[in-house]
């Protein structure tokens, strides 16, 4: 008997403050609708603001007002896109998982030096004066990119050029947006060729100013219609190709992900040397293959020979 | 006379903070930023104050006479979490902004053991009505005191240069034991 | 009606060293193979090029009309051929449009009419003579002067003032126009006058230019005052210069219009009197050459577009130590990566540092001395400001309203980097928010 006391107390106050409680959630309703629940769920998380909005859940409230008419999230690429379309009820937008590419190769060994940076050691402070090195388009090397990436995918090594990790990118462009000088692109994820040169100098001024510049000789173009020259510089604008297309290139430009790392091609020398050679190999092959091929040109004798 | 000295006492001597380490939660969480910190300390003042008042007045009308003071424990708990929700409901209503920005941390108030520890004192030390007001109130103060210092320096540590390994919470919890140890310097401030 | 200084807040004074150059006179230097003529000399719109590859040109012809309403003419500097139109490197760094032309050595001119009787004429005919000129501000600023002589009538003016200050370490250009063109600058003050209808018109000078105070004392007489300021950086600043004689304060983001003043370069208003006397337009400045690595420092009358290279070499080349090649003076100056870029209208100094001159440049963490916040003249904190956007934290910027207290007032005069014992650059990490702000601002607009 002595034990309904306590429990009545303790469950009239219960009773109480749950009637009390139901009320005031009446009287102090902010609707809000659960589809921006549902969407923050599915949203990757990651709160870059690459979209635009402060925030995934400043996303998922956007998508919701706007009816999904917003700019696509860039982290969760094509999965995001699908999941966000079906709860709201809207057409799929074509979106393609993406990667950024830091478009230079200059490291200080094959970049020549316009002069020596004293003060702030920062790409935007750099973009003021004009840049460190001869080529105004190369990587200055200061990392602001670094800085703002979300995965520390981006970082200078020590050749002085930022080089990003495919695997660790997310694909939100924040570093696109902080290059002074757009040295940074996104490509597709898919993508396994890159032309590593930024500078739309002509010729003769990527020349002086650089080893490893692309001087738009076109010799890559006749390989394969993927590559494409505008404003003095090569692009590969397809998925893949020979990687032997890529040793057209004079100036070892091309980079082939299949067979090296885009980090390594840049920074390490094992790697280069490999390359050197792998090419040198090649050219001779090809260099056989052409005097093999010369002889046809005299009376072909009874027989097959090809 | 003796309220100043509660006062006192409930502010500086024995903050809730910075000397009986109560209520760490949302001093380490929400003390990033002076407005955060400031919007912090006004809803924990609020639901102090009033628990600390409701929770009072369930004890001795209620569990005090029918004899069951072992059930306070239970019972406050339950009070405190009504009423955070329902701050929390007018806050919502009436500051999303500031509803969005201390996030977590406004449940939190809910388990926060600064309120608890504050209802159970004032019973444990058996105060009057007055009393009780005088402790919750500036009990809360004292919390948001501590608070607000706190928040300040960490805008300040924010723009400082520090090895990798302090930075962040390395830091912030190494201000606050040096602080701690400032507010141990009011100990003998009130004699007895 | 002599007026008494105000002094303004913060400054520095650093070491001046003016003597190498402040007794020298400018040395009319001789027309250079190769001029290299901007088409963006100016504030505003870049000027619209008007000749091409293979016309042949005359000395202070017109080669490029303003671009649109704040913009400005660009005439040769001497006659010769075009050889060639297309970018090139200006001495802030940047690339910019240029006319080349390789000079026939003949320097044939070919000047407009000049004007009998100025101070009869009507103020519109002189303001038209003095846009056809092509004349911009030449304390650096490079402002298209017609257009600040005819002031919005929401802001009218009563009181001109004339910065003869020249308060940057080693330049001495000003100075020796002053010595040297006192009456031509005296012509030029009437003729502003007339144009814009003031009554009050002051001249300011630093203490440390004795000669030229009394060179323009003598030479204006009753049409302008002379006031003699303290030697302080930056006096010559436009606003605490504004302060300093008239003790109006210009608010920040606004013009001097705006407190009823304006304010001339002297060398500017000797080349009003220039153009509107004898017809010539803005073909030709004087510019200090100086610093510890140069060979012969001295002042030097130079055509507009001479290459740095040409004009080092007639200054005797560099010394075998030279460092560092600075185009400006040494507080508001922009390091030149090479020497291959031309003299335009708004350089007055080419400063060559040798290596004993630069010191370490590494720089440290902030002390928070607060050395910083007493040497601002604008009375601001740089010391946050400079901490915050180290840090990339422009969101506390943004709540602590420093863009709009410190960042926009702000004209980078240096002496909070100046003074800082941890040698913080300051100035950089200002420019670097301000780029910020201004692209955050394309991208929104």
């Amino acid at each position: 008997m002595s034990i309904l006391i306590p429990i009545l107390v303790l469950t009239g106050v219960g009773v109480v403050a749950g009637v009390a409680l139901a009320y005031f959630s009446r009287v102090f309703y902010v609707p809000e609708d659960p589809r921006v629940d549902r969407l923050e769920e599915i949203l990757p998380g990651a709160n870059c603001g690459a979209c635009g909005f402060a925030g995934c859940r400043d996303y998922a409230k956007g998508l919701v007002a706007k009816n999904g008419d917003v700019p696509p999230c860039p982290v969760g690429g094509k999965a995001t896109a699908e999941k966000v379309a079906a709860i709201l009820g809207v057409a799929v937008a074509d979106v393609e998982d993406q990667v950024a590419l830091v478009r230079c190769a200059g490291t200080r060994e094959r970049a020549a030096a316009r002069g020596t940076m004293v003060g702030v050691r920062d790409c935007a402070g750099a973009a003021l004066l004009g840049s460190p090195k001869a080529c105004r388009f190369g990587c200055m090397g200061f990392g602001d990119c670094g800085t703002v990436c979300p995965t520390k995918a981006i970082t200078v090594y020590a050749g002085g050029v930022a080089v990003v990790d495919a695997d660790l990118c997310i694909g939100c462009g924040l570093c696109v947006a902080k290059c002074p000088i757009d040295c940074i692109q996104m490509v597709p994820k898919s993508r396994r060729v890159h032309v590593l040169c930024n500078s739309r100098d002509p010729a003769l001024v990527t020349r002086a100013a650089c080893k490893v510049g692309c001087i738009a000789c076109n010799l890559c173009t006749k390989k394969d219609a993927a590559f494409v020259v505008a404003s003095n510089v090569a692009t590969f604008t397809g998925a893949s190709c020979d990687p032997e297309a890529c040793y057209a290139c004079p100036n070892d430009v091309i980079v082939h992900t299949d067979r090296y790392g885009v980090l390594a091609f840049i920074e390490s020398a094992e790697a280069r040397a490999d390359y050197e050679a792998e090419k040198t190999e090649f050219k001779e092959k090809e260099k056989a293959a052409r005097a093999a091929a010369r002889p046809a040109r005299e009376p072909k004798n009874a027989g097959e020979q090809p | 006379m003796e309220l100043l000295l509660l006062a006192i006492n409930a502010m500086l001597i024995g903050n809730l903070i910075l000397s009986k380490f109560l209520g760490i939660c949302p001093f380490l969480g929400v003390s990033r930023r002076l407005s955060t910190a400031l919007g912090m300390s006004m809803a924990v003042l609020f639901v102090m104050v009033l628990a600390s008042t409701v929770t009072w007045t369930l004890f001795y009308s209620l569990l005090k006479p029918l004899h069951l003071e072992y059930l306070r424990t239970i019972l406050f708990i339950l009070v405190i979490a009504s009423l955070v929700q329902l701050v929390e409901m007018v806050m919502q209503k009436l500051s999303p902004a500031l509803y969005e920005a201390l996030g977590i941390y406004l449940p939190l108030i809910t388990t926060n053991c600064a309120i608890l520890g504050v209802a159970i004192d004032s019973i444990e030390k058996g105060y009057g009505f007055l009393p009780m007001i005088v402790y919750s109130f500036f009990g809360a103060c004292g919390f948001a005191l501590a608070l607000l210092l706190f928040a300040g320096i960490r805008e300040r540590l924010e723009t400082a240069d520090m090895p990798q390994s302090f930075q962040g919470a390395a830091s912030s919890l190494i201000v606050a034991g040096i602080l701690s140890l400032a507010f141990m310097g009011f100990s003998g401030l009130v004699p007895g | 009606m002599t007026t008494q200084a105000n002094p303004f807040p913060g400054g520095i004074h650093p070491a001046y060293r003016k003597d190498l150059t402040s007794g020298c006179e400018s040395q009319p230097m001789p027309v250079p193979k190769l001029l290299v003529i901007p088409l963006s000399q100016h504030l505003g719109a870049p000027a619209k090029v008007l000749v091409k590859k293979g016309d042949a040109v005359k000395a202070g012809q017109l080669i490029a009309e303003p671009g649109g309403f704040i913009s400005a003419a660009v005439h040769a500097s001497s006659s010769g051929k075009v050889t060639a139109i297309g970018p090139v490197e200006l001495p802030n760094g940047q690339m910019g449009d240029a006319v080349t032309i390789e000079t026939d050595g003949a320097h044939e001119w070919a000047r407009m009419e000049p004007i009998s009787d100025p101070l009869a004429a009507d103020p519109k005919v002189l303001v038209e003579r003095v846009k056809a000129a092509g004349i911009v501000g030449m304390g650096g600023a490079t402002f298209p002067t017609h257009v600040k002589l005819t002031p919005p009538a929401d802001s009218p003016v009563d009181w001109v003032l004339l910065n003869g200050a020249e308060c940057e370490p080693y330049l001495t250009a000003d100075h020796r126009v002053m010595v040297e063109r006192a009456e031509r600058i005296a012509q030029g003050v009437k003729l502003v006058r007339h144009v814009m209808g003031v009554s009050r018109v002051s001249v300011g000078i630093e203490g440390n230019k004795p000669d030229a105070i009394e060179a323009l004392r003598r030479a204006l007489g009753d049409a302008a005052e002379v006031v003699e300021l303290p030697v302080k950086y930056p006096q010559g600043s436009e606003k605490q210069l504004i302060y300093a004689i008239t003790g109006r304060r210009v608010p920040p983001k606004k013009l001097p219009s705006f407190v009823g003043v304006t304010v001339f370069n002297v060398a500017t208003v000797a080349a009003i009197a220039d153009a509107v006397i004898d017809g010539t337009p803005l073909v030709e400045r004087v510019v200090t050459v100086t610093g510890s690595g140069v060979n012969r420092p001295g002042n030097f009358r130079v055509p507009v577009g001479t290459r740095v290279t040409d004009l080092m070499e007639f200054a005797g080349g560099y010394r075998e130590d030279a460092a560092q090649l600075i185009l400006g003076g040494p507080m508001m100056g922009r390091a030149a990566a090479s020497d291959n870029v031309p003299i335009i209208k708004g350089v007055g100094g080419v400063l060559v540092l040798a290596t004993p001159d630069l010191k370490d440049l590494e720089y440290g963490a902030c002390i928070r001395c607060g050395r910083c916040l007493r040497a601002c003249p604008n009375a601001q904190n740089p010391m946050l400001l400079g901490q915050l956007i180290e840090k990339g934290l422009f969101s506390r910027i943004d709540e602590e309203k420093l863009r709009e207290l410190v960042l926009d007032d702000c004209f980078e005069c240096g002496s909070c980097t100046f003074v800082c014992p941890n040698r913080r650059p300051l100035v950089q990490f200002f420019q670097m928010a301000k780029g910020y702000y201004r692209s955050q601002q394309k991208r929104k607009g």
